[in-house]
C-alpha cells in the first residue's frame, strides 16, 4: 500500500474505490438509476461506464424492489453487485428484498451460503430536497440482524470502507451523507481497506465523550474546538460502523471521561444515540457516569422545506456546544 | 383451621379475574360445595363454591375489581375461630381493599403483608441523588454519600464532590491514611502503576521508568514504606485495597500494573478488585505464587541497625554482588532508619511472611485474567525461588533471565523495560 | 383445457427417452408420497408451524424439472416441496428440516418455507409471495455475466402475478434478455381469493405481452404439455433470446396451509380435479404406450414408499440444533458479529 496521499473529495474517493474494486475483481459490477453516462445523481460513478462498459455499470429502470432482488440473486451466484439507490429514502421500495431476503438468507439456510452485496445510499438533509429526499434511515437497517451498516465520515474512510464492504461476504448497507460528497480530505493511493467494525477517536479529550456519525462528526469536532476555550476537553468518537458497533471503544472512552453526548441526524427517538446510551448504561461504564447522557438527534417531524426550518430540524454546532457545556458543568 | 377463599384459576391462561357477585355475607354459615360467589374472566362467568363447611368472614375484594389469581377473597372459619387470629395474606395492593358498603364489615380489617408480598417501601437512599460515578467512588473509598453536599442540579452528588471530601483531609504523607503517590512521568495515555517490594519505596523505579518513554508512570509507597503512613496490615488484601483506594482518589481508572516481590503479591491481590480497569500485568519475582521465601533475608532486613549489618543481606538480592553499590546500601538503610519503620516492617513481615513462609497464595488470581500478563524472574533469585513460576496458566508469558537475582529491574533493567513496553502496545 | 389421454406419442417423450420418463414418473410418486408423509407427520405433531402442500401439482413441477441440466437453477415458493424434489433434493434431508433438525437442508433454521440447496442449484423456497422473482432475475444476470449456458426457472403462483415484484422482474428480464423462464403455477386461488376476483386478465400468460416476450398457457396436469413448453422456453433462454412466461394450469388438492378450512371452493370442484390426478394420467399414458409395465410401476411405488419411510425415520433420529448456536449463522465471520455489551 502506497503511503502517498493526495486531496480527494468524498465522492471522488468513492469513485476511486469502485474503479479499483472492478479492476481487481471481475465479479464486481454496479447497478443503479442514471449511474452510466449520466454519471450518477451525485456524480459519484462519473466516467466509470466509459472505463468498464455498460455491462458492468448498469443503468436500471426505476424498479428499486427488483433491482435490490437482482443484487441478491447475483450475489447468491457469487457475483459482487454494488447497488446504488438514488436517494436513501427510496430504500422503502426495496425493503422486502433487503430485510426479508438479503439479511436473512444466510441464516435461514443454516449458514450454507451468504449474500455478498453492497447497497449504497445517499442520505441526509441540508439540500432543500425536503421530506422524501432527505432522510437518515440507517437506524432502520441497524435494527436488522444479518445486515451490516456503515457510515464513513471522511473521504479516506469512504474509500477504505467501501473496498472492505465489497470484499465482505455479507450484505453491507453503505450510507453516504450528501453534504459530505464535496468535502475534501487526504486519501491514500492504491488499494486498501478499513475495518467495518471499528470506531475511530477523532479527537482525544478527558471531560466528555461525544459519539457521532457521518456529518455530525464534523460538527462535533467544530463544537469541541469551541469549548476548548472554556477549558473543556472533549473527546470525539466517529462511530463509522453502526452494525456491528464498536462498543468497547465507546465504553473505554466513557469510563475515562465519565460523560456522554450522542449526536446523530436521524430522528432522536429510536435512533443511533438511543442504542449508544443504552449500551453504555448496560456496561461497566455505568458506574463511571457523572452526568446524565444527552442525545442530540433529529427533530420529531419530517424534514421541512424552508431552509431555516430544515436547519432547525437536525443538530447543529451550537446545539452540540450547549449540550457539552450542560453535561460538563453539571447543569443537567 | 380456617380455610382461605381465593380467586381461582379456571382457564389455562387466566391470570386475573373479577368478582361479579357475592351470594353470602360475613357471618353466614356455608356448607361444602355451596356456591359462595361468581367470577368473571375474559372468557366466561363462573360460580365458585365453598371448599369446606364453616362460617364465612373477612370477605374482601370489590365487585368488578380485577384481582390476580390466588388473591385471598375471604375466609371460612371453623367453630370457635375468629378473624383476628388469622394472618391475612394478600397479593393485592392495599388500595384495592377500600371498604365497600356492599361487603359489610371490612373497615375493621387489618391487612398485614404476607411474607411473599413485594413491599414497595420508600428507601432512604432513593431521596439521595448521586451519579453512578459518585456512588462507586464513595463505595471504594468508604465515604458516606449522605454526608456529602452535592454540587450538581437539585443537589446531585457528583464525582468531584466525593473526591473533594476525601481531599479535604490531608491528601497523603505523614498525617494521612492515604498512601504516598508520585507521578514519576507525565504523558498522555493509560498510566503504568509501579509497586515496589518489601523494604523498598517508589524511588527505586527511577532508572527503569527513565527507559519507558512517552508513558505516564506513577509509583506508590505501600503502607509502612517510603512516605506512606505506618499502619497495621493484616493481609495482602489490605495492601491491595489501600492501593486501589489511592488510585481512585487520584482519578486513575484504567492502568497497567507492575509489581515486584511483595508489590507483585499486592498486584495479584488487586486483580479481583479492579476487573476491567487493568490493561496489563507484569510481575517481577512476585511473592504470592508459592510458599517459601528467604526468611533469613526478611529478618536480617528488619533487624539491621547499621549499614554494615544490612549490607550482607542486601547482597543476597544480587547475582552479581559487584552491583551492590554503597549508595544502594545507603538509600536502602534510609528506608529502615526509624525504629517505628522497622517495627512496622517487622509486624508486616510477621503477618505476611512468618518464619520464611508466605502466608497467602494468590496463584488462583491468574486463572481468569485475560489481559497481557508477564512474569519476569532472575534465575539466580535467592529471595523467592524462580520455581514458583512453574505451572502458571498458559496465557502467562514467563521470562527467566539468566545470571540475574531478585532485582531484575536493576540487573537487567533494559530487558525489563523492553518487556514492559511490549505489554502496553 | 383438454384432459383426454393423448394417445399419440408426444415428441417430448422421444426426446426424453424411456429412462428419463421413468425418472419423471418416480419423481411424481415421490413428491406425492412425500407430501402425504409430511401431512401425516404434521398431524402427529412432529412438525412445528404449518405446511403448504402441493398435492395435485406434481406434473407441473416435474414436467419442468425433467428438462433441466445440473447447472441450471430454480427459485421456488412457499409451496415448494415438489420443486425441490424435482430439482433433485433428498427427501430425508427435507423431512429433517421439517422436524427442525440440525442436519436438515437448512440446519433446522428455515423450515418448510425456506428449503434450499444452493450448491445443487436450488436457490430456495420463499416465504414472501413474489420474493423469488427478482432473485431469479439476478441469478440469470449472473449466468449471463459469466457466459454460462444455464438457465433459471422461476416458479411462482397465481397470487404472485399481482405483486409489484412480478412486473418489475419481468420487465428487467426482458430489457436485458436474461436466461430466466417464469413458470406461473395457476392453481386458481391465492390463499382464498380466486384468480377471477384478483387478476385483471383472463390468462396470466397474456401479461408477457406487456413485456414483449412470449407467454403460453398449458395444461399443468399434463406432463407432456408442460415438458414440451418448458423445453422450448429453456432452449430459447439458452440461445440468449430472453425470458418466457409459462402459465401452468393446475390445482391443489389440499387447502392453502394446514389451517385452511376450504370455505372458498366447493367440494365438487375439489373432487373433479382429484379425478384428473396428474400422476394417474401420466402413468396411464406411459402404460398405454408400452413405455412402462405394471410390474415396474408396482416396484417403483414400493421403492418410493420405502424411501419415504426411511426418510421419516432418519429425520426422527436426527439431532436437534444446540441453543448455544442460536446466533451462529447470522454473519459469515463470527468475530465481526455484533458484540453483546
Amino acid at each position: 500500500m502506497s503511503n502517498e496521499t493526495r486531496e480527494l473529495s468524498y465522492a471522488q474517493a468513492i469513485q476511486e474505490a469502485l474503479g479499483l474494486a472492478m479492476e481487481r475483481d471481475e465479479r464486481v459490477f454496479l447497478m443503479g438509476e442514471d449511474i452510466g453516462v449520466y454519471g450518477g445523481a451525485f456524480q459519484v460513478t462519473g466516467d466509470l461506464v466509459h472505463r468498464f462498459g455498460e455491462d458492468r455499470v448498469m443503468d436500471t429502470p426505476i424498479s428499486e424492489l427488483a433491482g435490490a432482488g437482482v443484487a441478491v440473486g447475483a450475489a447468491l451466484l457469487n457475483r459482487r453487485p454494488v447497488y446504488e439507490f438514488q436517494f436513501s429514502d427510496f430504500a422503502a421500495l426495496a425493503m422486502e428484498q433487503i430485510v426479508n431476503q438479503a439479511a436473512k438468507i444466510r441464516f435461514m439456510l443454516g449458514g450454507k451460503t451468504s449474500v455478498p452485496l453492497v447497497m449504497r445510499f445517499p442520505c441526509g438533509s441540508g439540500t432543500g430536497a425536503a421530506a422524501q429526499h432527505s432522510q437518515s434511515l440507517e437506524s432502520w437497517f441497524a435494527h436488522v440482524p444479518g445486515l451490516k451498516v456503515v457510515q464513513p465520515s471522511t473521504p479516506a474512510d469512504a474509500k477504505g470502507m467501501l473496498l472492505a464492504a465489497i470484499e465482505d461476504p455479507d450484505p453491507v448497507m453503505f450510507f453516504e451523507h450528501k453534504l459530505l460528497y464535496k468535502t475534501k480530505g487526504h486519501v491514500p493511493e492504491g488499494y486498501y481497506t478499513e475495518p467495518l467494525n471499528q470506531a475511530k477517536i477523532r479527537r482525544t479529550g478527558s471531560d466528555v465523550t461525544i459519539v457521532a456519525s457521518a456529518i455530525m462528526v464534523h460538527k462535533a469536532l467544530e463544537a469541541a474546538a469551541i469549548v476548548e476555550n472554556d477549558g473543556i476537553s472533549a473527546e470525539v468518537i466517529d462511530l463509522r460502523s453502526l452494525r456491528p458497533m464498536d462498543y468497547s471503544t465507546l465504553i473505554d472512552s466513557v469510563c475515562k471521561t465519565t460523560r456522554l453526548v450522542c449526536v446523530y441526524e436521524g430522528t432522536k427517538q429510536f435512533g443511533i444515540g438511543t442504542e449508544v446510551a443504552a449500551a453504555i448504561v448496560e456496561s461497566a461504564a455505568f458506574d463511571r457516569l457523572d452526568a446524565p447522557i444527552i442525545r442530540l438527534g433529529g427533530a420529531d417531524c419530517p424534514l421541512p422545506y424552508n431552509p431555516e426550518l430544515e436547519k432547525a430540524a437536525v443538530p447543529q454546532v451550537p446545539n452540540i456546544v450547549d449540550a457539552i457545556r450542560r453535561s460538563v458543568q453539571g447543569r443537567i | 383451621m380456617a380455610t382461605e377463599v381465593i380467586m381461582p384459576r379456571v382457564d389455562m391462561d387466566m391470570t386475573e379475574g373479577k368478582v361479579a357477585f357475592w351470594y353470602v355475607k360475613n357471618g353466614d354459615a356455608v356448607t361444602k360445595g355451596q356456591v359462595i360467589f361468581e367470577i368473571e374472566t375474559d372468557k366466561a362467568t363462573m360460580e365458585v363454591d365453598a371448599p369446606v363447611a364453616g362460617t364465612i368472614d373477612g370477605i374482601q375484594g370489590a365487585i368488578g375489581e380485577s384481582v390476580l389469581v390466588g388473591t385471598t377473597l375471604g375466609w371460612i372459619l371453623a367453630a370457635g375461630e375468629t378473624l383476628a387470629t388469622q394472618k391475612l395474606a394478600t397479593a393485592v395492593a392495599p388500595s384495592d381493599l377500600e371498604p365497600d358498603g356492599q361487603l359489610g364489615t371490612t373497615e375493621s380489617l387489618t391487612v398485614a403483608a404476607s411474607d411473599n408480598h413485594d413491599e414497595v417501601t420508600t428507601d432512604d437512599k432513593s431521596s439521595l441523588r448521586a451519579t453512578p460515578l459518585a456512588r462507586s467512588l464513595a463505595h471504594s473509598q468508604g465515604v458516606d454519600l449522605s454526608s456529602i453536599k452535592g454540587s450538581g442540579p437539585n443537589g446531585r452528588v457528583q464525582g468531584a464532590d466525593v473526591v473533594q471530601t476525601a481531599a479535604t483531609a490531608p491528601v497523603q504523607g505523614e498525617d494521612s491514611d492515604a498512601l504516598y503517590l508520585n507521578w514519576i512521568a507525565r504523558a498522555e495515555g493509560i498510566p503504568l502503576v509501579l509497586l515496589h517490594g518489601f523494604g523498598a519505596e517508589q524511588g527505586v523505579w527511577r532508572n527503569l521508568a527513565a527507559q519507558i518513554k512517552g508513558v505516564p508512570i506513577l509509583g506508590i509507597d505501600l503502607p509502612n514504606h517510603g512516605k506512606s503512613q505506618t499502619r497495621t496490615t493484616h493481609s495482602l488484601d489490605d495492601l491491595a485495597a489501600a492501593v486501589v483506594a489511592r488510585l481512585d482518589q487520584e482519578g486513575v481508572h484504567a492502568f497497567h500494573l507492575l509489581g515486584h516481590s511483595m508489590g507483585g503479591a499486592t498486584a495479584l491481590a488487586m486483580i479481583a478488585k479492579v476487573a476491567n480497569r487493568l490493561k496489563s500485568l507484569t510481575l517481577l519475582a512476585p511473592a504470592g505464587l508459592g510458599t517459601d521465601i528467604n526468611g533469613g533475608f526478611i529478618d536480617g532486613l528488619c533487624r539491621a541497625n547499621s549499614e554494615a549489618s544490612l549490607k550482607p543481606w542486601l547482597a543476597e538480592l544480587f547475582h552479581d554482588e559487584s552491583l551492590l553499590t554503597n549508595s544502594f546500601v545507603a538509600s536502602a538503610f534510609k528506608q529502615l532508619a526509624s525504629p517505628q519503620k522497622r517495627e512496622g516492617l517487622r509486624a508486616m513481615a510477621q503477618a505476611l511472611m512468618p518464619d520464611g513462609t508466605q502466608a497467602t497464595s494468590k496463584r488462583g488470581e491468574l486463572n481468569s485474567l485475560e489481559v497481557p500478563t508477564k512474569v519476569i524472574w532472575g534465575s539466580d533469585d535467592k529471595i523467592i525461588p524462580v520455581k514458583h513460576a512453574q505451572g502458571l496458566p498458559g496465557r502467562v508469558a514467563l521470562h527467566v533471565i539468566k545470571n540475574v537475582g531478585h532485582l531484575s529491574y536493576v540487573e537487567a533493567s533494559d530487558l525489563v523495560a523492553t518487556l514492559v513496553i511490549e505489554q502496553m502496545r | 383445457m383438454n384432459d383426454r389421454i393423448n394417445l399419440a406419442l408426444p415428441a417430448v417423450y422421444k426426446q426424453l427417452g424411456k429412462e428419463k420418463l421413468h425418472k419423471a414418473l418416480r419423481q411424481m410418486h415421490l413428491i406425492r408420497q412425500f407430501e402425504e408423509g409430511a401431512e401425516q407427520a404434521y398431524m402427529r405433531g412432529l412438525v412445528h408451524g404449518t405446511m403448504h402442500l402441493s398435492i395435485g401439482q406434481e406434473a407441473s413441477a416435474v414436467g419442468v424439472g425433467i428438462m433441466l441440466e445440473p447447472g441450471d437453477y430454480i427459485t421456488s415458493t412457499h409451496r415448494g416441496h415438489g420443486h425441490c424434489i424435482a430439482k433433485g433434493a433428498d427427501p430425508k434431508f427435507m423431512f429433517a428440516e421439517f422436524f427442525g433438525k440440525d442436519n436438515g437442508y437448512c440446519r433446522g433454521r428455515g423450515g418448510s418455507m425456506h428449503i434450499a440447496d444452493v450448491a445443487s442449484g436450488n436457490l430456495g423456497a420463499n416465504g414472501i409471495v413474489g420474493g423469488g422473482l427478482p432473485i431469479a432475475v439476478g441469478a440469470a444476470l449472473a449466468l449471463k455475466q459469466t457466459k454460462k449456458p444455464n438457465v433459471v426457472i422461476c416458479f411462482f403462483g397465481d397470487g404472485a402475478n399481482n405483486e409489484g415484484a412480478f412486473h418489475e422482474s419481468l420487465n428487467m428480464a426482458a430489457i436485458w434478455k436474461l436466461p430466466v423462464v417464469f413458470v406461473c403455477e395457476n392453481n386458481k386461488y391465492g390463499m382464498s381469493t380466486s384468480i377471477e376476483r384478483s387478476t385483471a386478465v383472463k390468462n396470466i400468460s397474456q401479461r408477457a405481452q406487456a413485456y414483449d416476450f412470449p407467454g403460453v398457457t398449458v395444461n399443468g396436469n399434463d406432463f407432456a404439455e408442460v415438458a414440451t413448453a418448458a423445453g422450448e422456453a429453456i432452449e430459447r433462454a439458452r440461445r440468449g433470446e430472453g425470458p418466457t412466461l409459462i402459465e401452468s394450469l393446475t390445482y391443489r388438492h389440499r387447502g392453502h396451509s394446514k389451517s385452511d378450512r376450504n370455505r372458498y371452493r366447493t367440494k365438487e370442484e375439489i373432487e373433479s380435479w382429484i379425478a384428473r390426478d396428474p400422476i394417474q394420467l401420466f402413468q396411464a399414458n406411459l402404460l398405454s404406450l408400452d413405455l412402462i409395465q405394471e410390474a415396474e410401476v408396482a416396484d417403483m411405488v414400493k421403492s418410493v414408499e420405502i424411501e419415504i419411510e426411511a426418510g421419516v425415520s432418519f429425520a426422527k433420529d436426527s439431532p436437534d440444533p444446540k441453543v448455544e448456536d442460536l446466533t451462529l449463522f447470522v454473519y459469515t465471520n463470527t468475530t465481526s458479529e455484533t458484540a453483546n455489551v
